[in-house]
């Protein structure tokens, strides 16, 4: 074992098989697919009136039984039976009560569509598949991370379809185009990329396309097996593709011009591409008065500069810059560090992991455990460092504001990106002092200006692509009638926003 | 390329580890190890030596223990660099010059020594240059912050104190080395607050109550508390002070100064500078009345204003006349002419030596006693 894990040898070939199951679409074979799977069940109609036995497999808990019953098995049994070799283009015709029936010629696209959750009818040597598919889902609840007072009470559940359906009720123009794609080669994971024909730029779709077909792994299962395939730098820390519970939100995103993306079984959606602006942005940003919004946004970046830099200053102030100190405070800081055994950078640093692992404790465990841990960890231990002179209270106030203004940012990711950074920070400053803040404050605008999101320059709008002027869209946002243009950097194929 | 990158971060910390880093990082200095110095004092010393005495601040006890009084380092050097230098062995941890907030300079140093602190407090990478002089005329600097310091006060506390009592009283106002340097570099005269020591119920205090004005960094003399005052009209420096005087019918009064608006007038014959004029109009307020006059009444506001008047006029006139005879213009008249026509600065700045001695200094008030409360009326009078 290596020190980042196995020991790194040849990478094994890994081809895709075109076809996995070979052979005639027959029961027998599909029961030898799913030969000791206790979900499998089968089942034998005769026709009432012809005689002819129909063979019915499915798995079961991915079937809806009354389903199955309804619009399968009776139409079998007692309906107008289909006579002759043509029964399965009777069948086709209305011989079953179902919107979604399939002729099935090969064994693999059987198996697939059982575990999509379709009937599979054996009728002589021909096959077909009925969605019988079971609905069994999160109903749609009010959002739970992304809450605005004023704004929409939905949020996008696990369900693909009811996310789309969502959509459209949001943003109920035919424009709408959802383009679907089966990524995983277990999982096998519906992927629905959305975008708006006419406005969203044609290019970056086609990108979008052409990556996500580009993606090859086993199982698609969370947003990060897709961020980091399809949208993400390698070696960035910070995110590159917003993901929201909030149909509002994303279908502002569409009509600003991105690519939406819904993946099966994620109760979010994603927006391509990302800036750091659309981190810092909440819901409620358009839901207020623009001058509150405004001040708000600029609550947050002065928060961002705060969890980022506040520990790595203090360290440099503190440790070789004290006379930037004013007198008083300098006076109250030695005051408060009498008898404390630590150095400034190493209490500090010890703060800030101690924070860390605060956090990381109260995550992992059960909401009312979590809290009890905070309250011991934050107030008890903490208070009990000071009081023991371990720690210096003025050390402790300025680790508790880089983290409470750390909470303040909207993007979690974004968060837990400025978090490795501030670490980063903090030992520039140790090492250097101001010199250091700043060599480390260069070393992450040169990360941040080498990003870029599907062509977009990842600090747009504080450095748009060729200094191209963003409108409506800095810091300070404008009032909502005066922004008449979508973002030029999105390139949209339609710029007016409004009249 | 996970491995290149852990060995490229290794090497990085293993150097850190030869102590080369000293070489090209800055040294870190913790503030744990620091003490701070407040107040610099500076006294003439044996064989053209001089005296340096630092003093800092009270330390507060940890935890609601004891204070500590404030640390007084002194030494003798024939520089204040050295002698500053050479404080540094005696302190507990690193001895910090940066936070420094006011200096008292002795008015006995001898000639040109006085500079040596403002030049070293001008080149030293820590001091500050908004650091608040203070000149010492009797006694020893150093006494100032020796005498004062207990483990509920320090020198630095009540110079404090005292800067912001200089703004209420009007008698002087607290000069930072910049404005310092600013006024020697303009004419080679400057004003300074007197600081002095002084026994009150058997503590001793600092106290400041005029100025005295420097001429090329050597003391030229002391005003008196109501020539400060009248300096501070004139500079625009005295935002409130208190005017006595006695109406005709034998009243005292005590009038709050509120404020004063200055106009210099000069009067020229040809290109040639033969006079200026000082219109001073200041606002009061009636603050005590001890008599039988009636404030209301149209003729005792008038005599008010008329007291105020040459109250000020008497006072801003004797000022003048100061500065003219001394040959010293601690004022710096010829700065504010030339301000005001810019188009004789020139001329202002060749002459004025030979002009000033023989100009005709006129101050002009006019006295405005503003309102007063009858607290039996209940009424206010404008």
């Amino acid at each position: 074992m290596g020190f980042f894990g196995q020991r790194r040898g040849k990478t094994p070939y890994h081809p895709e098989q075109e076809t996995q199951f070979p052979g005639e679409p027959t029961f027998e074979n599909v029961e030898q697919i799913f030969s000791g799977c206790a979900d499998f069940a089968a089942h034998t109609v005769v026709s009432a009136r012809t005689g002819e036995r129909f063979r019915l497999c499915w798995l079961d808990g991915m079937v809806k039984s009354e389903r199955l019953n309804d619009y399968v098995l009776r139409p079998l049994a007692a309906g107008p039976a289909p006579a002759g070799l043509d029964e399965l283009r009777q069948l086709l015709e209305g011989g079953v009560w179902n919107l979604n029936v399939q002729e099935q010629t090969a064994l693999d696209d059987i198996a697939e569509q059982l575990v999509a959750g379709s009937v599979a009818v054996f009728c002589g040597a021909g096959a077909l598949t009925c969605d019988v598919g079971t609905e069994e889902k999160r109903s749609v609840q009010a959002p739970e991370d992304e809450v605005a007072a004023k704004g929409a009470k939905d949020s996008f559940v696990e369900s693909l379809r009811t996310n789309t359906s969502l959509l459209r009720r949001h943003l109920r123009s035919p424009h709408i185009q959802i383009e679907e794609f089966t990524v995983g080669r277990e999982s096998r994971t519906p992927v629905d990329i959305v975008w708006m024909e006419g406005l969203t730029n044609r290019k970056l779709v086609e990108d979008v396309e052409r990556r996500l077909e580009q993606v090859d792994i086993d199982g698609l299962l969370s947003t990060g097996d897709f961020e980091e395939y399809v949208a993400q730098r390698k070696g960035a820390t910070f995110p590159q593709m917003v993901f929201t519970e909030r149909p509002d939100r994303f279908c502002r995103g569409i009509l600003d011009g991105r690519v939406g993306v819904f993946i099966e079984g994620i109760p979010l959606g994603g927006l391509l591409p990302g800036n750091i602006a659309q981190f810092l942005q909440a819901p409620q940003d358009q839901m207020y008065h623009w001058t509150i919004s405004g001040a708000l946004l600029t609550l947050r970046y002065l928060c961002l500069l705060v969890t980022l830099l506040l520990p790595g200053f203090y360290i440099a102030v503190a440790s070789f810059h004290f006379e930037m100190i004013p007198t008083k405070l300098a006076m109250s800081i030695i005051a408060s560090k009498q008898n404390v055994p630590f150095a400034t950078p190493f209490e500090v640093l010890l703060l800030l992991l101690a924070f860390e692992i605060l956090q990381e404790a109260g995550l992992r465990l059960p909401k009312t455990i979590g809290q009890t841990v905070s309250i011991i960890g934050g107030l008890v231990v903490g208070q009990a460092a000071v009081d023991a002179k371990i720690l210096s209270p003025a050390v402790v106030i300025v680790v508790a504001a880089a983290g409470i203004a750390g909470f303040t940012l909207p993007n979690q990711d974004l968060s837990n990106a400025l978090r490795i950074w501030r670490f980063l920070v903090a030992l520039a400053a140790s090492a250097a002092g101001l010199f250091g803040v700043v060599t480390a404050l260069a070393a992450l605008v040169c990360h941040l200006a080498g990003m870029e999101s599907f062509g977009l320059a990842y600090l747009t709008p504080f450095a748009a692509d060729a200094g191209q002027q963003v409108e409506g869209h800095a810091v300070f946002r404008q009032p909502i009638p005066e922004v008449k243009l979508r973002e030029l950097s999105l390139r949209p194929e339609n710029r007016r926003r409004q009249k | 390329m996970k491995r290149n990158n852990l060995i490229a971060i290794l090497t990085v910390l293993c150097l850190t580890l030869t102590g080369c880093s000293n070489a090209f990082l800055p040294e870190s200095r913790d503030i744990t190890n620091v003490q701070l110095m407040r107040t610099l004092a500076l006294d003439p010393g044996e064989e053209a030596q001089v005296a340096v005495t630092a003093a800092g601040d009270v330390q507060p006890g940890d935890e609601g223990g004891e204070a500590q009084p404030p640390t007084i380092l002194s030494w003798e050097a024939p520089t204040v660099f050295s002698a500053c230098l050479t404080m540094q062995t005696y302190g507990d941890g690193y001895i910090s010059y940066g936070h420094v907030s006011q200096c008292l300079i002795n008015a006995d140093l001898p000639e040109r020594a006085g500079s040596y602190l403002l030049d070293f407090i001008e080149r030293d990478f820590e001091m500050r240059m908004d650091i608040d002089l203070y000149a010492v005329m009797e006694g020893w600097a150093a006494d100032l912050l020796t005498e004062t310091a207990s483990e509920t006060q320090s020198a630095t506390q009540r110079l404090e104190s005292v800067a912001r009592d200089l703004k209420l009283t009007s008698q002087g106002w607290p000069v930072t080395l910049r404005d310092f340097l600013i006024d020697l570099a303009d004419n080679g005269c400057a004003l300074l607050p007197v600081a002095a020591l002084q026994e009150e119920e058997g503590e001793a205090t600092i106290v400041c109550d005029h100025l005295c004005w420097f001429r090329e960094e050597r003391l030229g003399g002391e005003l008196t508390g109501e020539q400060s005052r009248a300096a501070g009209i004139l500079l625009g420096q005295a935002k409130s002070g208190a005017v006595e005087t006695t109406l005709s019918d034998g009243s005292l009064v005590g009038l709050r100064l509120t404020g004063a608006t200055v106009r210099w007038q000069p009067q020229w014959e040809g290109d040639t500078l033969t006079g200026v004029t000082v219109q001073v109009s200041a606002t009061a307020d009636l603050a005590e009345l001890r008599g039988d006059a009636d404030p209301y009444e149209p003729s005792v506001q008038e005599e008010l204003n008329q007291r105020l008047a040459q109250e000020l006029e008497r006072q801003l006139q004797e000022l003048l006349d100061l500065s003219q005879a001394e040959n010293a213009d601690f004022l710096h008249l010829a700065r504010r002419l030339g301000v005001q026509c810019p188009a004789r600065s020139g001329v202002l700045q060749e002459n004025w030596a030979e002009w000033f001695p023989q100009l005709t200094l006129t101050a002009q008030v006019e006295g405005i006693v503003e309102r007063s409360y009858d607290v039996n009326r209940a009424e206010v009078s404008t």
